[in-house]
């Protein structure tokens, strides 16, 4: 019994041994298994270099990971093909092997696209792709701040690339930036690079770059510039455009630079306009509210007249007086009513914000018939930016002997008999320059009738009616000689308006005698604070009646600039 | 006193002695016949239990993964399969079932830690998930889904 209890103990035991091996196999298996999970190999990078594969593999597991193959499609191919290659690096727990490939036959391609596997001893694979640009396309967009523009102004470029390239080593790309203009026949356009880009911008993988580049454009309307977008080895047809147009933007007041891309037109037209034996004052007042010098060859007056071709509001080589610009061979009558002033040789410069009046004194021309209530009034003035045009006023006439009414800006406050101080030709003036903000400030605002004849005039009653700009403030009437007692207003558009009436009486005509005759009204304001140089717009005009048979509507205006420069 | 009547009595049989020598005899023949027979018996089952161990830890031993698969068309669709012996005993494998259906048979051994391909004609289509079922003789089998 002994024997056999022992044999019996003895085989247990043996059995157990045998359960133990099993047990210790297993476990040996499932150490390998956690091992196997613990490896966690990645292809961090691909690249191509010297025609060659080039890895950077990370093992972001704990244990050690024995790289044992590699296998290579070329995606590019058709049919794709395979290559596979035994290798055998060790990458350790949390640790990176670079330049893993470059030893291989394999020639790559950096026009080519790759899926690269690797294997390793326990089995685990890890995958990337390689995909250059040249064969993808990458997103790409471009922005243009502002898209429309006026003349002068800066254009700012936002161009984002995105590297949509997943496995790739960080791209760095080259971006270029091109340019092509349409310009209007004859005209100059140019699209100046002032800030360029990053010439080189790196692009992780799912990020995106944003270059910005920024372009002075300089040009008439409908100057239109596209830009290009793409980079260094884009695939064909990676790119992006965006355009940029000029636009004009109308005249207005409280102009400040950069809002507009043609001169601001503004003028002084008289009314009545004679006829008579002297002459009537008109003007075109120029504004430059773009960021760029502007230089202005030629200023047109043409007074259109709906009656026969023998009425004309002035005549061919017609008598005038230059005032503003004074020399006098710069300015002629081409033709019936058309006063011209021309300088195609040093036209003027107006810098930007800068204002400039161009004055003259005409000789009215003749009528057939008794009265021309409405002759259209068109400026044109020809810049180096384009040919921009101002209509919206209307002169009248009367034949045989009417007054010359005018009204202007003038730089005296017109004391002395009949205002004789604002009857000279030097103190008559379209705009006033360089006028401090929020200050106190002198303005001198003159009617007259310009013709010497005593027996034509403006009756007595007529108004003379300002329009002080928004912005203006404590608007007082320091004097107005035989205007009586003007009436200043605040309107709820902001504008201070100042109404000056003369007496009903003989003693309220305007132009009455001999040596001609002028009214002046002056008033203190307050200039306004603008953050930027501005023009403002004093609009001021006659509203009365002639003497004469019919009698004619004296309506002389003026637009006249006011320009405050911030220090 | 009475006398009793004499009964006379036979004195016959084994002797106690007898008994017992037979009595040992007996147990010690049952027994040398259980000693002999119990160690056919253990030696037989440890046998057994040695195959069966050793088979069960082969079986364990073994480890293999499917490393690449490539689909091609070489006149007609074919696929090779690429296995990686990752145990460190021997392996044939025996089956391939693609989508639950054999696609290949035989007996492709693959030394450890080494790799072996087998290449067979079979129709895919590009892009379709393909179920790859690899078995052994031993009876370890590898499932992996691959894409054609």
């Amino acid at each position: 019994m002994i024997i056999v209890v022992a044999s019996a103990l003895g085989t247990t035991v043996w059995v157990m041994q045998q359960q133990g091996k099993v047990t210790a196999e297993i476990q040996q298996r499932t150490n390998e298994y956690v091992n196997r999970i613990n490896e966690n190999v990645e292809i961090s990078q691909v690249r191509v270099i010297n025609n060659k594969l080039n890895l950077t593999l990370y093992n972001d597991g704990g244990s050690a990971a024995q790289v044992k193959a590699i296998y290579i499609v070329n995606e590019t191919a058709v049919p794709k093909q395979q290559y596979s290659y035994d290798i055998d690096y060790l990458v350790d727990g949390r640790a990176v092997v670079k330049n893993v490939g470059q030893t291989l036959a394999f020639t790559a391609k950096n026009t080519t696209s790759y899926t690269i596997k690797v294997v390793t001893k326990s089995g685990s694979i890890a995958s990337a792709a390689y995909t250059p640009t040249a064969s993808t396309k990458l997103p790409l967009s471009l922005s243009i701040i502002p898209p429309t523009v006026t003349t002068g102004e800066n254009v700012t470029l936002l161009y984002s690339i995105g590297n949509n390239l997943t496995g790739n080593e960080p791209l760095i790309i080259s971006p270029v930036i091109s340019r092509t203009i349409s310009c209007p026949a004859g005209l100059t356009c140019t699209a100046t690079k002032l800030i360029s880009g990053a010439a080189k911008v790196t692009i992780e993988s799912g990020q995106f770059a944003v270059v910005k580049e920024t372009y002075k454009l300089d040009g008439p309307p409908d100057m239109l510039v596209t830009f290009n977008a793409s980079f260094a080895g884009a695939k064909s047809g990676n790119f992006v455009t965006a355009k940029a147009t000029m636009i004009v933007v109308g005249s207005s007041q409280g102009l400040t630079t950069g809002i507009a891309t043609g001169p601001s037109i503004f003028l002084i037209v008289p009314g009545p306009f004679g006829d008579a034996g002297q002459n009537g004052l008109w003007g075109v007042v120029v504004v430059n509210p773009t960021n760029s010098p502007m230089k202005v060859s030629r200023a047109l007056i043409t007074a259109f007249t709906a009656a026969h071709t023998g009425d004309t509001v002035t005549v061919t080589g017609c008598s005038k007086t230059a005032l503003i610009p004074s020399t006098s061979a710069e300015w002629t009558c081409p033709h019936n009513s058309m006063i011209q002033w021309k300088d195609l040789t040093t036209p003027e410069t107006l810098a930007p914000g800068e204002t400039k009046s161009f004055l003259a004194r005409v000789r009215p021309g003749d009528l057939s018939i008794a009265e021309e209530p409405g002759a259209t009034v068109v400026a044109t003035v020809y810049t180096d930016i384009g040919i921009f045009t101002r209509t919206g006023f209307t002169t009248a006439m009367g034949d045989n002997n009417n007054p010359l009414g005018a009204v202007y800006l003038t730089n005296t406050n017109g004391t002395g008999t009949g205002g004789t101080g604002a009857l000279n030709n030097a103190n008559m003036l379209g705009h006033k320059s360089n006028i401090p903000p929020n200050s106190y400030q002198s303005f001198h605002v003159a009617i007259a009738d310009l013709d010497t004849d005593s027996g034509t005039y403006i009756n007595g009653g007529l108004r003379l009616i300002i329009n002080v700009p928004p912005g203006f403030s404590g608007v007082t009437v320091t004097s107005a000689v035989n205007l009586g007692t003007p009436t200043v207003t605040m309107r709820a558009d902001g504008i201070t308006q100042i109404i000056a009436t003369t007496a009903s009486s003989s003693s309220g005509r305007l132009g009455n005698n001999s040596s001609g005759e002028a009214m002046v009204l002056n008033f203190h304001a307050v200039t306004p604070s603008p953050a930027a140089d501005t023009t403002y717009i004093m609009f001021a005009f006659i509203d009365g009646l002639t003497n004469a048979s019919p009698q004619i509507s004296a309506g002389a205006v003026a637009e006249l600039a006011l320009e405050i420069d911030v220090p | 006193m009475a006398l009793r009547g004499r009964r006379t009595h036979s004195r016959r049989g084994l002797s106690t002695i007898v008994t017992s020598v037979m009595l040992v005899a007996a147990v010690a023949i049952m027994g040398s016949f259980l000693v002999t027979w119990s160690n056919s018996s253990f030696t037989a089952q440890r046998v057994a239990i040695a195959n069966q161990t050793d088979t069960k830890i082969n079986l364990i031993r073994e480890s293999f993964v499917i490393e690449d698969v490539w689909f091609y068309t070489q006149g007609v669709q074919k696929m090779n399969v690429t296995l990686r012996n990752t145990g460190d005993v021997a392996i044939k494998v025996t089956h391939i079932y693609i989508n639950n259906t054999q696609v290949w048979t035989g007996s492709q051994a693959v030394n450890a830690t080494k790799v072996a391909e087998i290449s067979f004609n079979k129709n895919w289509n590009a892009g379709s998930p393909q179920s790859m079922w690899v078995k052994t003789l031993r009876g370890s089998e590898v499932k992996q889904v691959w894409k054609s």
